[in-house]
């Protein structure tokens, strides 16, 4: 980065109205990484402005350049990346202009965490695990403002109550790993804070967290704008977000800026393809109102798709689960004895009929990952009936078992962990052919493996290719050949598409709609995300605290809740339409845990019929 | 943590236990006859047979063990064959010497391949990395034994200011110290270096330089801290390593301490002494590990309270 930086003294421009207050001006930046293979160009002439006062989102997908100009800006980029060309100018609060593109290292540190701010998007890595919450937030305050130990940890407390955090004597005592996402992301943006910088970069603040806590934190970051007019550049993907808190959008593709505006009138007329294409994966809630099968996700040059066939409800169902518990044993004391249980799935009951979708949705730790992954014995279940076309699966020893896992089936999150990095694709989808001695040897498996792999959309040639090769939703794509292999009756997909681009993820769903037409599969699935549950379910799960608080048909489940808990789940979904923007005023509660004293048991759930198939729990 | 702790300890039992039937098996099936030796060379047959009779040698093997135990739990060690020392005072003089050495070696080792390691790391790829990271493999490839005559004939000979063999004076610690360190030096500038890179690699690092710290705060508060923790770990194994694996040093150094005894005692079949050396080092390896894993308590805050 050293020696290109002196030549880089390019023009000032002609004083621009839009941009003559502007806190910080970033143009024409390019910005270029040294690699093996050559020199990767990451910036393209980006250009763009924040006010002082004003939330502008940088939009795009993964590798669109946004996170590459946020740490631009920050001065954060790795050792091999050079700026080629460009300037990242920034009014201090001195009222000095300054390129931050060719500050010396250190008038740059000097500058971030007093006037420039970071949040970053992994709440759960993103803070040290060894050091006290306290300690990490004073000690930008020490540094940058020269505060006594006393001061700091005032200011300390003072900002952790403005990001809304109860009990701030308690919290900067403790380390990270004590806290919930939430509050860890809420201590994030209260360090970025502490030194209240003049702007203040999000990078993609909320992705990881529920929408409830999503809500709340959109909700953190906006009134602390207003209080501190400070500008904020909010990098995001989630076009619902953005409509929700920008008041420009700037939206990025491959590297370049290809369209900015004002929110209103980017969602109203988007002028470029790649801003229209974006705006049309957004899953709109309600968008699904009046129709009762899934309908896959319309892509653009493709004719409108049919909905799902209907389900025959008067069939025997598939799965039937009954009072299913799993209890996860909390050891604590000088003894290490076991004194308290997660109940982390509480005498749980559905039924999934053939060719059907159920939806099980609510927030972390309300037990739904537990169940989906009890239903194969992923996860030990304490009591409870399975039972799998008619047969029991809780009374199976574990050979029987085995054989059966050929009807049951999972597709998991992270589409990178999911796959061995060291085995060829081919292989990986093979395995459950030769484990359950459908084949005898790897070559007998590859007509089979090529037919799969066809199946959801990739070539036969990919076989032979290994996991790396292969982009995020392609890996998904594998993990459901893989899934496959067995032809089981039932896939049980685990967040499956949460990690995926928009687009992306829109082409998973219809490719998992797909196959539910043609193989009459039925899908569990397993999502926070209420606004594609929306396109893919039949019917629909809510859990809480380890229990399903509602159950009924989509369409009824969505159009009336019966639940006080659904209906704040629907309530803090991110509507796509800065027209609808709602001052909602969110209670600030911390949810409550399904962690109980060792054998207690809570009073059996008891459930109200509210229309067909439609139950919802008797809270008592 | 407390309970914890002891019951680590009373864990190390039947380990303690197991060794000593291990030990006890392998020092009978060494040829030769300690009765002879206790006797003397020129001892005549029925002094032999009168001397494995004291020493209870003509009983059942199971019965020797049991004896052996007995005496052990009771803090008797028994007498050496060679010198009719008992066996405790033996060791106790040999085992100061030994600590001493490895106290040494460990200090300046583990400071010189932390610091090496975080050097190399933070110039990785850049000369100064290979540099340091040559200087590491070979500090690894040497045998100590060639190290240790390189320092006494070109060091303490042309010098003499530092002594070829014995422990006299603290100064004498030097050599030997050095001779015994570079490997454990060497191997820490490594694992340092790859543990250092890993912690830089995360999240919390970039958070750090995020608020502006200082090149130092980030390095050694944020990024240093945490990777400790494996470097803990390392250490404490290494500190096993130079409290018993000190045996070919103390030969080429003349060093009276516990591996010079070993070898001493293996030599005159002095089986007392041997079976006791053994034990020590196993409940002294034992003892480490479980410290380690203590401090590791300490040091990570999310394996606290468990």
């Amino acid at each position: 980065m050293q020696s290109t930086m002196s030549q880089l003294h390019s023009p000032t421009t002609e004083s621009n109205p839009a941009t003559a207050d502007a806190l910080l001006e970033i143009e024409g930046l390019s910005v270029s990484f040294g690699g093996d293979h050559g020199d990767v160009q990451a910036l393209e002439g980006v250009g763009f402005a924040v006010r002082p006062g004003e939330i502008v989102a940088l939009v795009g997908e993964s590798g669109s350049g946004k996170s590459v100009t946020s740490l631009a800006t920050m001065g954060l980029l790795p050792d091999n990346a050079r700026r080629t060309s460009g300037t990242i100018r920034y009014r201090s609060a001195s009222g000095e202009c300054v390129d931050l593109g060719a500050l010396t290292d250190q008038a740059h540190r000097r500058l971030r965490g007093s006037e420039l701010g970071m949040i970053f998007q992994e709440p759960m890595t993103s803070l040290n695990p060894v050091l006290r919450v306290g300690d990490q937030l004073t000690e930008a305050a020490r540094l940058h403002l020269g505060l006594d130990p006393r001061a700091a940890r005032a200011r300390a407390l003072e900002t952790l109550g403005r990001v809304r955090i109860p009990a701030a004597e308690r919290v900067f005592a403790t380390y990270p790993h004590e806290l919930s996402g939430g509050m860890r992301q809420r201590v994030m943006i209260a360090m970025a804070l502490m030194c209240r910088p003049r702007l203040l970069i999000a990078d993609e603040p909320t992705t990881a967290l529920d929408v409830t806590v999503q809500a709340h934190i959109l909700e953190i970051l906006r009134d602390l704008q207003r209080q501190f007019s400070i500008g904020v550049l909010f990098i995001t993907h989630d076009m619902g977000v953005v409509a929700e808190i920008a008041d420009r959008v700037v939206v990025m593709q491959a590297g370049r800026v290809v369209e900015q505006n004002e929110v209103g009138a980017l969602f109203a007329a988007p002028r470029h393809p790649y801003t229209r294409k974006l705006l049309a994966a957004v899953p709109r809630l309600g968008e699904m109102r009046g129709t009762f099968s899934p309908v896959p996700f319309p892509m653009p040059g493709e004719p409108p798709s049919e909905p799902q066939p209907a389900v025959d409800y008067t069939q025997p169902p598939l799965l039937e689960v009954e009072a299913l518990q799993v209890r996860f044993p909390i050891r604590a004391g000088w003894l290490g004895r076991v004194t308290r249980e997660i109940q982390a799935v509480d005498r749980v009951g559905l039924s999934l009929w053939p060719g059907e979708t159920l939806a099980l949705v609510g927030e972390s730790g309300s037990g739904k990952s537990t169940l989906g992954r009890s239903l194969l014995r992923l996860a030990p279940s304490l009591d409870g009936r399975v039972s799998l076309d008619g047969k029991r699966l809780d009374e199976l020893d574990e050979a029987g078992f085995r054989a059966m896992r050929r009807e049951l089936q999972m597709v998991f999150q992270d589409p990178y962990a999911s796959l061995n990095p060291r085995l060829t694709v081919g292989f990986s989808i093979a395995e459950p052919l030769l484990i359950q001695r459908r084949v005898a040897s790897l070559r007998e498996a590859l007509p089979q493996v090529e037919r799969l792999l066809e199946q959801v959309g990739l070539s036969p040639a990919h076989a032979r290719r290994y996991p790396h090769e292969f982009s995020g939703g392609q890996r998904q794509r594998i993990a459901i050949a893989r899934a496959l292999a067995l032809s089981p009756k039932l896939i049980v997909a685990d967040e499956a598409v949460s990690a995926l681009d928009v687009s992306v993820k829109a082409q998973v769903i219809n490719l998992m709609m797909a196959l539910q037409r043609r193989l009459r599969l039925a899908w569990l699935f397993i999502s926070h995300d209420m606004a594609v549950v929306e396109r893919v379910a039949h019917r629909v799960a809510v859990m809480q605290l380890g229990r399903i608080v509602e159950i009924g048909p989509r369409e009824a489940l969505f159009r009336t809740p019966q639940h006080p808990y659904t209906r704040r789940l629907l309530d803090a979904v991110p509507i796509a339409d800065p027209s609808q923007r709602r001052g909602r005023r969110l209670d600030d509660e911390e949810p409550r845990s399904a962690l109980f004293p060792k054998g207690y048991q809570r009073p059996a759930p008891s459930y109200r019929e509210v229309g067909e198939r439609h139950w919802v729990l008797e809270d008592g | 943590m407390l309970i914890h702790g002891l019951k680590r300890l009373l864990g190390m039992i039947p380990v303690l236990f197991t060794v000593s039937i291990l030990v006890f098996a392998f020092i009978k099936l060494m040829p030769g006859d300690p009765a002879r030796i206790y006797a003397g060379a020129d001892a005549s047959l029925e002094a032999v047979e009168a001397a494995r009779h004291t020493l209870g040698l003509d009983r059942p093997l199971p019965m020797q063990y049991f004896d052996w135990l007995a005496s052990l739990a009771q803090g008797d060690l028994g007498v050496t064959y060679r010198t009719r020392q008992p066996v405790s005072e033996v060791i106790g003089a040999s085992f100061m010497p030994s600590l001493w050495l490895a106290l040494a070696s460990f200090c300046w080792s583990a400071l010189a391949g932390i610091a090496l390691g975080v050097f190399a790391a933070r110039r990785r790829g850049r000369w100064q990395d290979y540099g340091a990271m040559g200087l590491a493999v070979s500090g690894i490839s040497l045998p100590p034994f060639w190290l240790g005559l390189l320092l006494i004939q070109f060091v303490a000979v042309p010098f003499g200011v530092f002594a070829t063999s014995g422990f006299e004076r603290p100064l004498d610690l030097v050599l030997p110290a050095i001779t015994l360190g570079s490997a454990v030096a060497a191997v820490m500038a490594r694992f340092t270096r790859s543990a250092y890179l890993e912690a830089a690699n995360e999240d919390y690092v970039r958070t750090a330089r995020a608020k502006g710290l200082t090149q130092r705060m980030v390095v050694w508060k944020h990024t240093m801290r945490n990777a400790l923790i494996p470097i803990v770990t390392m250490l404490g194994l290494q500190f096993g390593f130079l409290l018993s694996g000190s045996i070919v040093i103390e030969t080429v150094f003349s060093w009276p301490g516990l591996g010079w005894l070993l070898i001493e005692s293996i030599k005159s079949q002095d089986q007392p002494v041997v079976q006791s050396l053994v034990l020590l080092f196993v409940t002294m390896f034992l003892v480490i590990n479980l410290a380690v894993d203590l401090l590791y308590g300490v040091i990570n805050p999310t394996v606290r309270h468990t």
